[in-house]
């Protein structure tokens, strides 16, 4: 792989060994289409290891043995590199980039990124919003990143907003970030100028602990997307911006607590289709629906029906991503047997005492967070979640055995 | 039944004034023929319209599987540029 930048715009070109088909880090295969991407809102002078890093964030999927960049990285991305993935990577030169002093959150406006913002309550946001690719016809017009963009603006928090096509690279499964970390991109390239020691995710602990959206489904405490010493991990520290996951320790439904209960309240939006509100009938309007009826003990308000294919999503045998979440449900939504869901009951032996682990913070997600942010993250969660027992911590080890 | 005897001239003056205030049944069967032409005329409209919305539903989802199916093939063809980069590389390595 060869990756050339020119100012804020992207070019890679395939080395022979090199494929239109390759895997993103959670092995889900991924189709390329086309080879360019641009960036708006970023500076074009940040370290040669912050264009590296975001380059390797787009390609990383179809990049086989080596990558060529246009300007030397250092030996410590270099490293990091042929360690996680057995690349070479080249050309090498330069000092590392040194660390900064800021957390900047990666704002998304969902209940996790909501949640991850309460805990740090000075930090600036940097929100990614997706804009169409000029050499790709937009078919994709209903997701809303306007909107999205526009509910960050309102938090009233320290907001930079960086505009990209890199979703518009992935051909299938559709467009998306060909690696999750593609959402860090534009916040690579802005850490220089903002000082960034840090960058802070939404991703809760069925993503980082569980192995969950459409990876392995079990416990996994070397995670090569999100542990500190995963492939990933590492990678970003050697930029100088290390991975903070202040939720990684807590449950889908103890961010959608905190997200509710936090002054961001009014500008919370997992959907990303409605326009004046959430569109209520989307896949993910009706998985967060379970989690807030649970969280807020009423039952099921939604206009879906069984037979929809968003819903039939699950009503599935397990395992698949965000079962626990489905478990928690079924144990605390009122009138869940005659509900929509009621199919599901069918699969878990769910109860308040088998849902009580995702109610607090499994501990060594806060042991993995890195200083100084680890101490406040750790005194949040003991005062609004409260740590998993013995017990309790076993199930998150145990799942998926 | 009682009969009374009216005078002619009272019983004109009376039907003169029905007549004056109500439509004749002549004029009722225009009016009927009338209206069933105009019915007649609307139904034929409207086996027009129909023809048209169901030429134009179809040239509409001829639109849409075109566009769909130019960007599938614009996919193609971008995967193809791709590759072909690739091809070019190789050889200027090669050489």
């Amino acid at each position: 792989m060869k990756v050339a930048w020119d100012g804020a715009e992207l070019a890679f070109r395939l080395d022979p060994e090199d494929e239109i088909t390759g895997r993103a880090a959670d092995e889900h295969p991924v189709k390329l289409r086309t080879s360019t991407c641009a960036f708006g809102g970023v500076p074009d002078d940040a370290h040669p290891d912050l264009f590296a890093v975001a380059a390797w964030s787009v390609v990383a999927p179809w990049t086989r043995r080596r990558i060529t960049f246009d300007r030397p990285v250092s030996a410590e991305v270099a490293q990091a590199l042929h360690d996680g993935w057995g690349i070479e990577a080249g050309p090498v030169g330069g000092p590392p980039r040194t660390q900064g002093r800021t957390l900047a959150i990666s704002y998304s406006g969902g209940a996790d990124s909501v949640a991850a913002a309460a805990i740090f309550p000075e930090a600036p946001f940097v929100h990614f919003r997706r804009v169409p690719h000029p050499r790709v016809p937009n078919r994709w017009t209903h997701y809303r990143s306007d909107v999205l963009a526009d509910l960050a603006k309102k938090t009233g928090r320290e907001l930079t907003t960086v505009t990209s096509d890199l979703e518009f690279t992935l051909a299938e499964p559709r467009p998306g970030y060909p690696e999750h970390h593609a959402v860090a991109a534009g916040a690579l390239l802005l850490a220089d100028r903002m000082d960034l020691g840090g960058l802070a995710f939404g991703y809760e602990l069925g993503s980082r602990w569980l192995g969950g959206d459409r990876y392995l489904l079990r416990f996994t405490p070397d995670n090569p997307m999100w542990a500190p010493h995963g492939a990933w991990g590492r990678l970003f520290a050697a930029a100088g911006v290390p991975i903070v996951l202040p939720v990684g320790g807590v449950s889908e439904a103890v961010t959608m607590r905190l997200a509710l209960g936090s002054p961001l309240r009014a500008q919370v939006r997992w959907c990303l289709q409605g326009a004046d509100g959430p569109c209520r009938t989307c896949g993910k309007c009706f998985y967060k629906e379970i989690i807030q009826a649970a969280v807020e003990r009423r039952p099921l308000d939604t206009p879906l029906t069984a037979d929809r294919a968003v819903v039939r999503k699950w009503l599935r045998k397990p395992p698949y991503g965000g079962m626990e979440m489905i478990e928690y449900g079924l144990a605390r939504i009122p009138g869940v047997e005659s509900s929509i869901l009621a199919g599901a009951l069918d699969y878990f032996d769910a109860t308040e005492e088998s849902t009580s682990w995702l109610e607090h913070c499994y501990p060594p997600a806060l042991a993995e967070i890195p200083e100084p942010w680890r101490e406040p993250a750790s005194a949040f969660m003991a005062e609004n979640a409260g740590l998993m027992t013995p017990g309790e911590a076993r199930r998150v080890e145990e799942w998926g055995s | 039944m009682m009969r009374v005897l009216v005078p002619v001239r009272l019983r004109r003056a009376v039907r003169g004034w029905f007549d004056s205030r109500y439509i004749s049944v002549a004029d009722h069967r225009q009016d009927i023929k009338d209206a069933l032409w105009e019915v007649q005329t609307l139904r034929r409209e409207v086996v027009t319209l129909q023809q048209e919305v169901r030429q134009l539903t179809s040239r509409t989802g001829d639109a849409q599987r075109l566009s769909k199916e130019t960007a599938d093939a614009l996919d193609h063809v971008l995967q193809n540029e791709v590759l072909v980069w690739q091809a070019i590389d190789g050889l200027k390595e090669r050489s």
